[in-house]
């Protein structure tokens, strides 16, 4: 059952960049495929693989056989099979190098190597892959090829990622403006604006985000955006209005707080929130023993008995709750991962589990109790200790954009920036907190931290620069008492929780 | 029969053969051609091909009878004895043909007396030969056939005058008529003779004699007649109405006696016809034979003379006695209305269904145009962008003014492949909608369209074939700039349109491929139509009637969406614009325009656009320091052809571009060549693209749409260009890059610094 959602998925996968393939010039050929894609949704992954390839070693010619082939390479991926689903690509790329399946092979290659990557020099080769694309498959003789359409914006996300904004901005710009509109424009614009702002140039990414926010459906044709990317779209200049233009304005980058959620949710020791960039929340609560995932319009949608020892997170659109013993996530009944103690030769289980983050290869950042280190596990559950030197007292963890670590030390007050070769530590900001006990930043790398100490909620800049300061009154009739966790969405919107407050803070 | 007779005839069958209908189309012979005259050749030929021989025998039409009658008299008057010799394979022919047609009853009076000469003189010939038996039975015959056929007594021998003669006497009697009326019409056994000229001769026996005369009573009599004896007859016609004879212009009109049918004329007026009066203008030829209506009793009839396409006519007939009524020629004169054009510039072309027309008054600046009744398609030509096209229909007697109203023109060039009913159903809709389509004339070229379309190597095949090598996004197989050059030379219009069914079985829908004539980008556009569903064709129709606006209303301000404020607020005040003069800021909330709330940045957008530029609007504002009013005057921006929209047809825009450009004012021209390099450039036409661009000159302006825009859109169309051109580029990008305040497509547009520095950073400048 499992395996035919998965061969279903990947069906979307490759064809997805292509259009449905010509008819066959022999009816013989013609029926393998057929029989192919019957076996491939019954779910029999390995017997239309073998179809396939009777395919193209019978009917090489046949317009059939570099689709034939293409999907071969995704059948070998959704096996796991990365060596032979390499191979597959390669032969498509060499044999049939004029095909439009070899483009969406450069395509599927680079999302290979994105996938197996564990460095930035593995990313900087994937972004080379595909970056090729548009150099090997141009408009003069593919005017309208999604996938290269595709090559660009994953080039350009790549950029991101890596920090080169502004070629970035290029790759996305070319995906938007030198290519025929079509269904992948919307999440060009999306990310081209996104680069806009990491340029520092929020007021051209407004405008582009404020074109797609306002774009008509339309009611014939192909539309160039999804109501995701609009929303999205509504999302960042949301965020743009409470951090740039409040500011811009003289304003605070709150002008409120309120009870949340409003659906009449009561909580009794509310001691972790984590949310999602479209505005869900995670919260958990250490009396009720119960997460509750609540939707961007305050309803709450789930609820899970589960006894929490940390701070929640999310991963990849997906929440998690941190326990004493590991990461669980807590509505779909997945096994949680366990950890071992990063101690060499002794196979203890890691206990007390305060904070965890995913990184970006797939790895876990993990803060644990009696632990004054940040603990990174890779594929294994063997675990490394870093940040040793600093002898921190690690409370909370946060992700920029970038994907690098921040960590909230309550022993130097400072919040710390985990370099990219693991081992440099760079000293972000540093504040007067008595008991800081939480760390967040937003799409912007604004940085928010809370102090329980001080019962206050601080917000700087990505330069470490001190933007505003709550607390412990923050109107409204609300008053922090024992602050524990906070969290920031997509829209700029701040939640606190407090263990002494029914409710969850939302500051706005 | 000699060899060499014997032989002579056969060769002449054979020839017969090769040229019946069912020979191979070499050895056929045209109607109306003089026949070949058989070639003698001395060969034998065995029994078995003589006696399959008669089945084959041509059949002639009367003409080429009479003519092969006429040369076979030549050669046997000829004093060459070797042509008499020729002309018996010729009469021996004629006789094999007739005889049959006689036996059945087909032959006329008048080949009925040319095979009787030709028994004649083939019996002449035979006994020249000297073969008495056949001559005998020759003669015989030809006695039996036409009792008053005779030899040419001058030429042929006494010997053989005599033996007829004494035939006669064995075979014939003679007949007197005494007739009143003297003309009445004598038949014999059914064979008319001419009774007025003298004893009519007959073959010896029981005879049956009608005489007839119209409106007279018929007398029928039988007779037994003695050979060599003489009878004499005397008969008087019992006259019983009255007749009316007459003939018409033209044949073929129907003739109806108090509303009775009384037969459609035919036939051409005889020799000596003379139209006299009004008809004297028409030659004989155009008129009918006689029409001769008997039965015809005294009093008032009505006759009433009708043919399709001409006016009819009626006449009331006193008839005072049982007399003959002939009537003068009656000429029926053409059904037919007059097209009169106004306002008609000079030098058009007029078109009547495709074809076209001198107008009955050239030069006239009011030209005439005479046609029969009936539906037209009426086209005025005066180039691809002067153009009128009308359908219409003129009645007969009728004047009808037409007002020229030129407008571009739309070229149908019909569609393309799908089974016959959806092409019908297709053609007859997209017509339909287009030709309704505002400011276009539609024109049908479908004819010369799918002929140029054929010539460029474009059919329903190489466009589905296309349409799906788009699909994969794989370059077209067609060179479109061919097929643009081919249907510019074929047909006039400014805008192509040609259909074409996705299947020729069972079509679901058609793509229309519409696309501008040169210089505009040869790529065409493509419309998927749902076949059937009106709504579809409705937006098509759409498509054609939108208008390219070269000016917009301007703010001057950038406002956003946001989750955390119910209006939508200000983030960026350009300098210098309404907005800045209305004293909007960031922050600022705009709640309504006009007393109309606004919750969004596109109801807001929607309000303004609906104003005018250098309208005043009240802005609802609410500010950090309280709600206030703010009175902004509208500017006016340049409007560029916004990003790609999936209604805009870009080959339609480019036209109306190629119309604006006549008569824009000079201060926006340039946004009109800009609107053009960008359709071009849209086009992927990169070249032409930049050598548009280069040549713009747009206004320095630090804020908005000008010349910043253009090196941003041609620093884009160099860097697509090739490698060449990528210093030109990066220049191009670099003085992009300058102006903060540059915009895109609109003075609120998209900001082009950023833009411009990202290009640059890519092209590793």
């Amino acid at each position: 059952m499992h395996r035919a959602f998965v061969f279903s998925s990947l069906t979307l996968l490759c064809w997805a960049l292509l259009p449905a393939p010509a008819a066959s010039q022999d009816p013989a050929a013609e029926r393998l495929y057929a029989e192919a894609r019957r076996l491939l949704q019954s779910g029999d992954g390995n017997a239309a693989r073998e179809e396939l390839q009777l395919l193209v070693q019978q009917f090489p010619q046949d317009r059939l056989a570099p689709r034939a082939l293409l999907q071969v390479a995704e059948i070998y991926h959704a096996l796991g099979d990365l060596q032979a689903t390499r191979q597959a690509l390669e032969k498509l790329r060499s044999d049939y190098g004029r095909s439009l399946e070899s483009a969406a092979a450069f395509v599927q290659q680079a999302e290979i190597e994105v996938q197996e990557a564990r460095r930035l020099a593995d990313l900087e080769a994937a972004r080379a892959t595909f970056r090729r694309v548009p150099l090997l498959y141009g408009r003069e003789s593919y005017p309208d090829l999604e996938a290269r359409v595709r090559a660009r914006i994953r080039a350009g996300e790549l950029g991101l990622q890596l920090g080169d904004d502004e070629n970035a901005v290029a790759e996305f710009l070319a995906a938007v403006e030198d290519e025929p509109a079509g269904r992948f424009t919307g999440r060009a614009r999306l990310l081209l604006a996104t680069a806009l702002t990491r340029c520092g140039e929020w007021v051209a990414a407004a405008e582009v985000l404020q074109r797609l926010a306002s774009e008509a459906v339309p009611t014939g044709g192909q539309p160039t955006s999804t109501a995701a990317d609009r929303e999205s779209a509504v999302r960042l200049l949301s965020l743009l209005h409470r951090r740039l233009v409040r500011q811009r304005s003289g304003l605070t980058p709150w002008l409120a707080a309120s009870r949340y959620p409003a659906s009449g949710l009561q909580l009794k020791e509310p001691t972790g929130v984590a949310a999602a960039e479209d505005g869900r929340l995670l919260i958990s609560d250490r009396r009720l023993k119960t997460v509750f995932l609540v939707g961007a319009d305050g309803q709450v949608l789930q609820r899970a008995a589960v006894e929490t020892s940390g701070h929640p997170g999310w991963s990849a659109g997906a929440p998690y709750v941190v326990t004493n013993l590991g990461i669980s996530a807590p509505f779909d009944g997945l096994a949680s991962p366990r950890f071992l103690e990063p101690r060499p030769g002794k196979e203890k289980p890691l206990k007390g589990l305060q904070a965890a983050e995913r990184g970006r290869f797939d790895d876990w950042f993990i803060i644990a109790r009696n632990w004054k280190s940040l603990l990174s596990y890779e594929s294994s559950r063997q675990g490394q200790a870093l940040m040793a030197a600093n002898r921190p007292e690690p409370v909370d963890l946060a992700q920029d954009h970038l994907r690098r670590i921040y960590v909230l030390d309550s022993a130097s007050k400072q919040v710390l920036r985990l370099g990219v070769d693991r081992r440099q530590v760079d000293v972000v900001l540093k504040g007067g907190w008595k008991r800081p006990v939480a760390l967040a930043l937003d799409a912007l790398g604004n940085i928010y931290v809370l102090d329980r100490g001080n019962r206050t909620v601080e917000m700087f800049n990505a330069a470490g620069k001190r933007l505003a300061r709550l607390g412990p009154s923050l109107g409204g009739g609300i008053e922090l008492r024992r602050p524990v966790d906070l969290a920031v969405d997509g829209s700029g919107r701040v939640f606190i929780a407090d263990t002494d407050l029914p409710f969850v803070v939302l500051l706005d | 029969m000699s060899n060499r007779c014997q032989n002579i005839l056969l060769c002449l069958l054979l020839a017969a053969v090769a040229t019946s209908p069912g020979a191979s189309a070499q050895g056929q012979t045209g109607a109306g051609q003089a026949r070949p005259l058989p070639q003698v050749v001395e060969e034998d030929l065995d029994d078995a091909g003589l006696e399959a021989l008669p089945a084959n025998l041509p059949v002639l039409e009367e003409a080429q009878v009479l003519e092969q009658f006429a040369e076979a008299e030549r050669l046997f008057n000829s004093p060459d004895t070797a042509d008499q010799d020729t002309s018996l394979p010729l009469f021996g022919q004629l006789v094999e043909i007739l005889e049959p047609q006689l036996a059945a009853g087909q032959l006329s009076d008048d080949l009925r007396r040319v095979l009787a000469r030709s028994l004649a003189y083939r019996a002449q010939v035979h006994f020249n030969f000297g073969e008495v038996e056949l001559v005998d039975s020759g003669l015989r015959r030809m006695l039996e056939i036409d009792p008053g056929a005779d030899l040419d007594r001058s030429r042929a021998s006494p010997k053989l005058v005599d033996q007829l003669d004494s035939l006669r006497r064995r075979m014939l009697g003679e007949l007197d008529f005494i007739l009143e009326p003297p003309d009445a019409e004598v038949r014999v056994d059914g064979r008319t003779v001419d009774a007025l000229a003298g004893p009519v001769a007959v073959l010896a026996g029981q005879r049956l004699i009608e005489v007839t005369l119209p409106g007279y009573q018929k007398v029928e009599r039988p007779l037994e007649v003695e050979a060599d004896g003489r009878i004499s007859l005397e008969l008087s016609l019992e006259r019983t109405s009255a007749v009316i004879r007459l003939f018409t212009r033209p044949a073929g009109t129907r003739v109806t006696l108090d509303g009775a049918v009384r037969g459609v004329t035919e036939g051409i007026a005889p020799e000596g016809f003379l139209p006299q009066g009004p008809a004297a203008v028409y030659r004989r030829e155009d008129f009918s034979a006689e029409m001769i209506l008997e039965g015809v009793l005294p009093g008032l009839v009505l006759l009433e003379v009708s043919k399709d396409g001409y006016r009819p006519q009626r006449f009331e007939l006193q008839i005072e006695d049982l007399l003959d009524f002939p009537m003068p020629p009656i000429v029926l004169e053409e059904e037919s209305g007059s097209l009169v054009f106004k306002d008609f510039p000079a030098g058009a072309e007029i078109r009547i269904d495709g074809q076209p027309r001198r107008p009955d008054n050239p030069g006239s600046s009011r030209p005439q145009l005479k046609l029969p009744p009936g539906a037209y398609h009426v086209t005025v030509n005066a180039g691809p962008s002067k153009m009128f096209s009308t359908q219409l229909r003129l009645a007969d007697r009728q004047t009808m003014e037409i007002d020229v109203r030129l407008q571009p023109g739309l070229a149908f060039l019909g569609v393309l492949g799908g089974d016959p009913n959806t092409a019908r159903d297709l053609d007859q809709s997209l017509r339909l909608a287009l030709g309704d389509a505002g400011k276009w004339s539609l024109i049908n070229f479908a004819a010369r369209g799918a002929k140029a379309l054929a010539e460029a190597g474009v059919s329903a095949e190489t466009l589905r074939t296309v349409e799906e090598q788009a699909a994969g996004g794989a370059r077209s197989a067609i060179e479109w700039q061919r097929v643009q050059q081919a249907v510019d030379a074929a047909v006039e219009g400014l805008v192509y349109v040609v259909a074409v069914p996705n299947n020729d079985l069972v079509a679901t829908h058609a793509s229309i491929w519409i696309w501008p004539r040169a210089p505009g980008p040869a790529a065409p556009d493509r419309i998927r139509l749902p076949l059937g569903d009106p709504a579809a064709l409705e937006a098509l129709k759409k498509s054609f009637s939108r208008t390219v606006h070269l000016r917009r209303s301007w703010v001057g301000a950038l406002l956003i969406d946001t989750d955390g404020a119910p209006h939508p607020m200000v983030v960026d005040v350009t300098p210098a614009s309404p907005a800045e003069a209305a004293g909007l800021a960031p922050g600022d909330l705009i709640a309504g325009v006009a007393g109309v709330p606004v919750t969004s940045r596109a109801a807001f957008d929607e309000r303004i656009a609906a104003a005018e530029i250098g309208e005043i609007l009240e802005l609802g504002v609410q500010a950090a320091s309280g709600p206030r009013t703010a009175k902004i005057q509208l500017g006016a921006s340049p409007d560029l052809l916004a990003s790609r929209r999936a209604d805009l047809l870009e080959s339609v825009a480019y036209s109306e571009l190629v119309l604006l450009a006549e008569k824009v004012a000079v201060e926006d021209a340039w946004i009109v060549e800009l609107d053009q390099a960008l359709i071009l450039l849209r086009a992927s036409e990169w070249r032409l693209a930049a050598s548009r661009l280069n040549s713009i000159r747009a206004p320095q302006t630090s804020h908005g749409v000008g010349q910043a825009t253009v090196d941003y859109l041609l620093g884009i169309a160099l860097s697509a260009a090739g490698p060449d051109f990528r210093e030109g580029a990066r220049q191009s990008y670099e003085k992009a890059a300058q102006l903060d305040g540059a915009r895109l497509f609109h003075n609120d547009g998209a900001f082009i610094a950023p833009r411009a520095r990202a290009r640059l950073k890519a092209l590793g400048g």
